[in-house]
This record gives structure tokens, sequence and C-alpha cells, in this order.
């Protein structure tokens, strides 16, 4: 069952090798990704699948490699978090940057990987997270997801109008736990506005079945143009079969 | 390579020369300055206001006529992607087809070879024309670019393009990050020693400005940085926003190479 979930964007510049820039932006932004996946961890997963846009839908193990190189100085990567001396690249940017993520906060749990074909129809993607909401065991999901790159005038998809109530539309089904409004996000507007965070978002939605959920939207904004968000949803919190126990993550 | 834009919103001169007898000025102070060829250009590289293709040629082949006419010993050279803007520029003297966005339009070549003028074919990573790159990886950047613009060359050939008329450009910035743009820089001898001549369009890019942290205004030193080590690496053209500087290093670099004879030797030789 699926007891807790962290959004997180899939910018290489979240990795400081790639975006040099001294910037107190990213390194805010840096600092909520560490905040979503460390209340991720408090809920005690017995594993992370990083989930994340790609050109196919293809499941990974935790050995498989992926590569920031292509964008600039940087290792590749096993979806375990350690360096690859070996093996061909397979993951997508999107998991490649998950697997940085979650190295980044020390994680050496069980980890899986999910590409979503940008292709992917809305109620494909509720199939396949309707697998990990039957997954025995507690799973957690870290969602790779973006808005709309057409955020501004210097935007990398240049603006577009639709773009900023697009992004508000999606930061506010995170934070409510709304997955019908995620659902109803239009694969085709999705496109057109270049936001690679519509299918992984809607995989989430398919996991996130119901029972109660809480909400952290931790960001919601972008800095160069793209939309970030930054979220997590969590069970409350059961420890030892106590609703409400206080969540040392939230502190 | 003198770059002059009839355009109102480019990064750089930001509508400087968008009028026509401003942008006739121009071109006379970059020939005076030592420009060999002028690059003619009427649409922004950049996103913007959408140019038809009948208000390109309007910008753009009046200029390429005028140049024509007063400076006959120029290489004129006109900056699209557009094969009916490229055609009609040719009709009012154009000498060169400077295909910037990497052959998105193969109608461009067939210009070149209908009407036996040169053409600059760029690697641009498949950018649709006036975008930006947004995450664009490249396991070998310096491989691709190679293959690209070797393979755009070679069907220009096979269109009938002479082959003494075709340069590669690696398309600095287009579809590419920093990274690429400075990896191509260093390792521009590669795209040389595929054996056609290599044109750089460094001017005053966003991979100088990120490199520098310099906004557009303050990029010139590292632009003229880039240019000498393109010139020792074995470039031939050098599209510049600053003719005079580019023409001093590009010309320093040779004499350095042993390429090229100092202007005025006279010390200790009396």
């Amino acid at each position: 069952m699926l007891i807790a979930a962290a959004v997180c964007p899939g910018a290489p510049l979240l990795v400081p090798e790639l975006a040099t820039e001294r910037s107190d932006v990213l390194a805010e932004l840096r600092r909520r990704c560490r905040r979503a996946l460390d209340q991720v961890r408090a809920s005690r997963p017995d594993s992370i699948t990083v989930v994340g846009a790609g050109p196919r839908t293809a499941t990974f193990g935790a050995e498989a490699v992926g590569s920031l190189a292509p964008y600039g100085p940087a290792d590749r990567i096993r979806l375990t978090g350690e360096r690859a001396d070996t093996g061909v690249a397979v993951l997508p940017l999107s998991l490649s940057l998950g697997a940085w993520l979650l190295a980044e906060v020390g994680w050496h749990g069980r980890v899986g990987g999910l590409s979503v074909a940008e292709s992917s129809s809305s109620g494909d993607c509720v199939s396949l997270g309707c697998q990990y909401a039957r997954e025995p065991g507690r799973v957690a999901l870290l969602v790779i997801a973006d808005g709309s790159a057409r955020r501004s005038r210097q935007a990398p998809g240049y603006w577009d109008r639709r773009a900023a109530g697009f992004d508000e539309a999606v930061a506010a089904a995170l934070a409510a736990v709304d997955r019908t409004a995620l659902l109803r996000v239009d694969p085709e507007l999705a496109r057109d506005l270049l936001a690679a965070g519509r299918a992984p978002l809607q995989v989430l939605a398919g996991a996130a079945t119901d029972g109660d959920w809480r909400a952290d939207l931790l960001w919601h904004e972008a800095p160069y143009g793209v939309g970030y968000f930054v979220a997590t949803w969590r069970r409350p919190t059961v420890g030892n079969g106590d609703p409400g126990l206080p969540n040392p993550a939230d502190r | 390579m003198a770059i002059v834009n009839r355009t109102p919103d480019s990064f750089f001169d930001q509508g400087a020369t968008f009028d026509f007898d401003a942008a006739l000025s121009a071109v006379g102070r970059a020939v005076g300055a030592g420009a060999d060829v002028v690059d003619i250009g009427g649409v922004k590289a950049g996103p913007g206001e959408e140019v038809s293709v009948a208000e390109e040629v309007e910008r753009t082949a009046p200029l390429v006529h005028a140049v024509r006419a007063r400076f006959p010993t120029a290489v004129v050279s006109v900056d699209t992607w557009r094969a009916q803007v490229a055609e009609e520029c040719v009709d009012a003297g154009a000498d060169v087809i400077n295909d910037s966005w990497g052959g998105v339009d193969p109608g461009i070549a067939e210009v070149a070879a209908r009407r036996g003028v040169g053409l600059v074919c760029t690697h641009a990573g498949g950018q649709q024309p006036r975008t930006r790159p947004h995450r664009v990886g490249h396991d070998d950047v310096v491989g691709d670019v190679i293959a690209a613009t070797v393979r755009l060359a070679e069907r220009a050939v096979t269109a009938g393009v002479s082959a003494d008329s075709i340069v590669i450009d690696p398309g600095h910035d287009f579809g590419k990050n920093t990274w690429h743009s400075l990896e191509l820089t260093r390792r521009l001898s590669e795209l040389v020693d595929t054996g056609w001549p290599v044109l750089v369009s460094m001017s005053n890019k966003d991979f100088v400005g990120e490199s520098l942290d310099r906004p557009v205004a303050e990029r010139g030193d590292g632009t003229l940085a880039a240019t000498a080590i393109a010139a020792w690496l074995g470039a031939r053209v050098f599209r510049t926003h600053d003719v005079r500087a580019t023409r001093d290093v590009v010309d320093m670099a040779g004499m350095i190479r042993g390429t090229q004879l100092p202007r005025a030797t006279r010390r200790g030789l009396a």
C-alpha cells in the first residue's frame, strides 16, 4: 500500500555540479526537496519507487544505471544512488535525477523505477499507479514532475498565457490531495505547455487510493520559467497503530 | 563575418539596425573595420513576434541589394532558415545562405545548388527555429555535431552545391547548454579535422555570459577569448558583432600560428 509520496522537480540544475550559479533560489529549492524526502522517510517506507516521464513506459530495478553526464560534468549513477562505473545508462533524465535525490538524503533502502511515456493516457497512468496501491508492504513514491516550461518570456518554451493557471491548478491539487483534479489534467494541453509532470502525477493519483492523506506543498514557483512543485502526501502517521503520532520531519 | 540584423528585437543590438539606413551604415562600418562577409538577418534567433516570409523578405532583400551595389567586394550572406527568403535574397545579390537552424527546410540546399551560392550547414540539435533548448542531453556533443553537420554538407553536395562553397557551423548555444558549447569550443579541432571549413558563431552568446556570469552587454572580452581559441584550433569564419576586435584577434592568432604575416615588423631590424 502506498503510504507516502514526494513530488520533486526534474531539472538538472538541482545538481550543484551542473548548475554552478550561486543562487539562493536554487539552494532553497534543494533544501525543500531534501525536506520532502525526509518527510517520506519518516513514514518508514519499505521501498521507494522513483516515477518520472521518459521516452517509453518501463520499470527498472535497483541496479539500473542512469547518467547526468549528457547535461554536464556529472557521474553515472544507479537507482540505488551508488556511482556506476560499469553498465549502459538506461534511465531517463527524470529517474537519474530521482536516484541522485535519494542519494543526497542517504536513502539506502529498497528502490525501483518507473518511467512513464509522455504519450500515456490518463487511464494508463491510473492503471500503473494502482499497482503500487496494491503492492504489499509500505510503499513510497518519489514522483519527478514539473509544471509548464512556458511560464515567462525567458522560459525554455517562451510564454504561454495558459501556463500559470495550469500550474496553479496542479499545485492546488497537490495541496489538497485532489486526485480527481490531477486526473482531469488534459494530456494534450500538458504537452502544449511542455509540462513534463502530467503523466507521473497521474500515476500518483492512481496510486494514492482512498483513505486519509495529509498534504504538504513545500514549494510552488517558477524561478527559471518552469513550474516547480515540491510536495508530499502522507498517510497520517500510524506509529504502532497510533494515529497522529508527531512526525519528526515536520519540526 | 559581420552580423547586421534588420530586426527590432535581436538579443544584442536590440533593434539598433532595424532601420534600413542604420543597417546600411552598420554594413559600411563593418566593411571598413575589415569584415570579409556581411551576414544579414531579418528574424531574431530567440522566440518572439512571428515574422512572416513576406516580412522577412522585406527586411532582408532590399538591404542585400543595397549592400551588393555599394560594397561590391563584400561577400553578402543571408541568415535564414526559409528557402523562399533565401531565394529572394539570392535574387537581390546574396552570395551565401547562412542556414543557422540546421536544415529544417531542405529546400534551402536546393536553392544554394540551383543558384550556385554558398551554404552554411549548422548543428541546431533538431530544435525548431526560434526555440530554446530545454534539458537537452548529448552523450557526445562533438560526435553529434560532426555527424549532423557533415550529413548536411554531404546532402548539400548531393543536391548540387559546390563542395568548395560549404562551411559547417557547430551552432554554439543552439540546442546546447553552456557545458556543451564549452566542450565544442575546446574540441573544435575535431570539427576542423572533418575537412569542411568551420564557421563559429559565438558572439555575446549565453555560453559566454554564463561562463563569466556577465550580462549581454559585458560579454565582449569573453567572446574574444573564445574567438582566439577557435582561431588557434582552426576555425575559418567568425560571426561577430565586433568586427574590428575580431579581425585583430583572428589575425593575431594566425600570426602566432605562423599562418599569417605580421602587418608591420620593424623592431630590432633597423
